[in-house]
C-alpha cells in the first residue's frame, strides 16, 4: 500500500535529549503492530520548537504533536488509524505551525 | 530628556525607538507586543544559599541590595541583546532571498523586540527609578554606534550569510543564557524567560536551515562560509563571560542564575567554573550542528569547523593574544595577516555580494 501519511519525528539536539530517537523507534514498532502499512516514520532535522519537544508532525495531514512521550504513542497511532486527533498534544502556536507547514509544502526539507 | 514613569511611557518610547532605527512597524502586521509568563521549574529557590525558600515575587523580598543590583544587571544585559539584534538585522529585510526568508526574519525581529519589551516590563514594574532609567537606556544605545553592552551585538550583520550564521550561533548563546535564567530565584524573571525560550528556538531553526540551504545550493565557497563561522563563533564564546567569573559565582550563590543543565545536574556546581562549563556545553552543541552541516560539504573539500577557543577573543584569559583559528600562538605580524585571512574581509564580501545578486545561492523556498 502506498504511504499516505508520514510521521516526521524531530531528531535535533533538544528533541534527541528528550528521547526522540527512542520515541521514533517505538512509534515505528507500534505502527507496524497496528498494521498501518500506509504510514511511515521518518527523522526530521528540526521544527523550530525545541522547547516543546519531542515534536512529531504528521504530514501531509498537518497535525503537530508536541511534548510527546512514550505513553502518548498509542493515542497517536490510534489517530493515524482513523481515531480522534490528540488534542492535549496540540500546543504549538498557529503562526509557527503555518510557517513550518509552508516549509514542508515546498519540499525543500 | 524623556522620563519613564509608567510602562505606558516606556511603550511610547519603544515606538519612538522603532522609528529612530528605521524599522517599519507596518511590517509586523498584527503582531501583538505583550508580556508573556511561562511556568516555573519550581516554586522554591532551586540552588544556592537560599535553596528551598519560596522564590522571590517582589524585589522587596530579595535579602540585600547586592543581589538586587546583580539581578537587575542580568536583566539589563539580556534586554540589551534583544534590541541590539533588531538593529543589526533590520537592513536585511529588503534583500531577503525568498518571501519565506522575509517572513522568517520578520518573525525573528518581532520576537526579539518582544523579548526586549519583556525585560523592560520587569525593569519598569519591579526595579523602581533605577529600573526605569535602565529601561530607557536600553532604547538609547545603538548597535551601529557600537555602544551595545556586548561585543557580538555591535558587530555588523551585512548580509544573509551573516544572518544565518548569527541565528545559528549567537541566538544559540541566547538559548543558554535564557535556560540558565529560567532557574532564577526571582520568579518574574524565571517566568519571563521560560516564555521567551519557546520563541528563541525558531531563531536557531532559521539559522540552521538557512546554512543547510546555503550548503545545498553549492554557490558560496565553503571557505567563505568558514570565515563567517570564525567571526560569529569566536564572539559567541565571549558571550558566556570571563573564565573563573566572580559575578557568575555570586549569581549562583544567590540563586539568580543557574547552570545550563541545572534541572538534570547531579553533582554540586563548581562555582568558579560556571561560565567555562556553560561555554563547554555550547561548544559541544555547536560541534554537533557543524557535523550535520558537514554532511553537505562535498568529499575532497575542507570541512567546516569551529574556531579554537583561544581565537579572536575579546574577554577572558585569551584576550589580546595572537592565537590562530586553530589555536597556535602567532607573531604579531603573522596574526594581523591571519585575521585578514580567517575573518570575512572586504574581498570576501565583494565575492559574496556578486554571488548573492542571483537568487540561486541558497536553496529556494517558494511558498504556495
Amino acid at each position: 500500500m502506498p504511504v499516505t501519511q508520514t510521521c516526521l519525528v524531530c531528531q535535533n539536539i533538544d528533541c534527541k535529549s528528550r528521547g526522540a530517537e527512542q520515541l521514533a523507534a517505538e512509534l515505528q514498532q507500534k505502527i507496524a503492530a497496528k498494521g498501518l502499512t500506509d504510514v511511515d516514520v521518518k527523522p526530521y532535522m528540526c521544527f523550530g520548537a525545541c522547547q516543546e519537544g519531542p515534536n512529531v508532525v504528521v504530514y501531509p495531514e498537518k497535525n503537530w504533536y508536541a511534548h510527546v512521550k512514550s505513553e502518548d504513542l498509542d493515542d497517536i497511532v490510534a489517530h493515524l488509524a482513523g481515531g480522534p486527533h490528540v488534542q492535549r498534544l496540540d500546543t504549538i502556536d498557529s503562526s509557527l505551525k503555518e510557517l513550518i507547514y509552508q516549509l514542508l509544502d515546498t519540499g525543500v526539507f | 530628556m524623556i522620563k519613564i514613569s509608567t510602562f505606558d511611557d516606556w511603550i511610547d518610547y519603544f515606538h519612538q525607538w522603532q522609528k529612530d532605527i528605521g524599522y517599519d512597524a507596518a511590517l509586523l502586521n498584527d503582531y501583538k507586543f505583550e508580556t508573556k509568563l511561562g511556568e516555573l521549574h519550581s516554586p522554591e529557590i532551586e540552588f544556592g544559599d537560599f535553596k528551598g525558600q519560596p522564590k522571590w515575587q517582589r524585589v522587596s523580598q530579595i535579602p540585600n541590595q547586592s543581589i538586587r543590583d546583580a539581578l537587575m544587571n542580568l536583566i539589563v544585559y539580556q534586554g540589551d541583546t534583544e534590541f541590539a539584534s533588531v538593529e543589526q538585522q533590520k537592513n536585511l529585510l529588503d534583500t531577503a532571498p525568498t518571501e519565506y526568508d522575509r517572513k522568517a526574519l520578520t518573525r525573528v525581529n518581532s520576537e526579539e523586540m518582544r523579548h526586549g519589551w519583556q525585560m523592560c516590563y520587569l525593569l519598569v514594574n519591579y526595579f523602581g527609578d533605577s529600573g526605569k532609567l535602565e529601561a530607557r537606556k536600553l532604547l538609547e544605545r545603538r548597535a551601529f554606534r557600537g555602544d551595545r553592552l556586548l561585543g557580538s551585538f555591535n558587530a555588523p550583520v551585512n548580509n544573509w550569510l551573516d544572518f544565518f550564521t548569527y541565528t545559528e550561533f549567537v541566538d544559540r548563546d541566547g538559548k543558554y543564557q535564557l535556560t540558565m535564567l529560567s532557574h532564577s530565584s526571582f520568579a518574574p524573571l524565571a517566568e519571563s524567560v521560560t516564555a521567551m525560550l519557546k520563541e528563541e528556538h525558531f531563531h536557531m531553526f532559521t539559522g540552521h536551515t538557512g546554512l543547510t540551504r546555503v550548503l545545498r545550493a553549492k554557490k558560496i565557497p565553503v571557505p567563505i562560509v568558514q570565515k563567517y563561522f570564525n567571526k560569529w563563533l569566536s564572539t559567541a564564546y565571549d558571550l558566556f563571560g570571563t573564565d573563573h567569573s566572580s559575578s557568575a559565582h555570586w549569581a549562583y550563590t544567590w540563586g539568580i542564575k543557574g547552570r545550563y543543565d541545572e534541572h538534570t545536574a547531579t553533582l554540586p556546581a563548581d562555582k568558579d567554573k560556571l561560565n567555562d562549563l556553560a561555554r563547554e556545553h555550547y561548544m559541544n552543541e555547536s560541534q554537533q550542528l557543524i557535523d550535520q552541516l558537514n554532511q553537505l560539504v562535498p568529499d575532497g573539500e575542507t570541512k567546516l569547523k569551529a574556531p579554537h577557543l583561544r581565537f579572536n577573543r575579546s574577554i577572558g584569559e585569551h584576550v589580546g593574544k595572537t592565537y590562530s583559528v586553530t589555536g597556535e600562538l602567532l607573531s604579531a605580524a603573522d596574526y594581523q595577516k591571519h585575521l585578514y585571512d580567517a575573518l570575512p574581509n572586504a574581498e570576501d564580501e565583494k565575492i559574496l555580494a556578486d554571488i548573492i545578486k542571483d537568487k540561486d545561492w541558497v536553496a529556494q523556498i517558494q511558498l504556495n
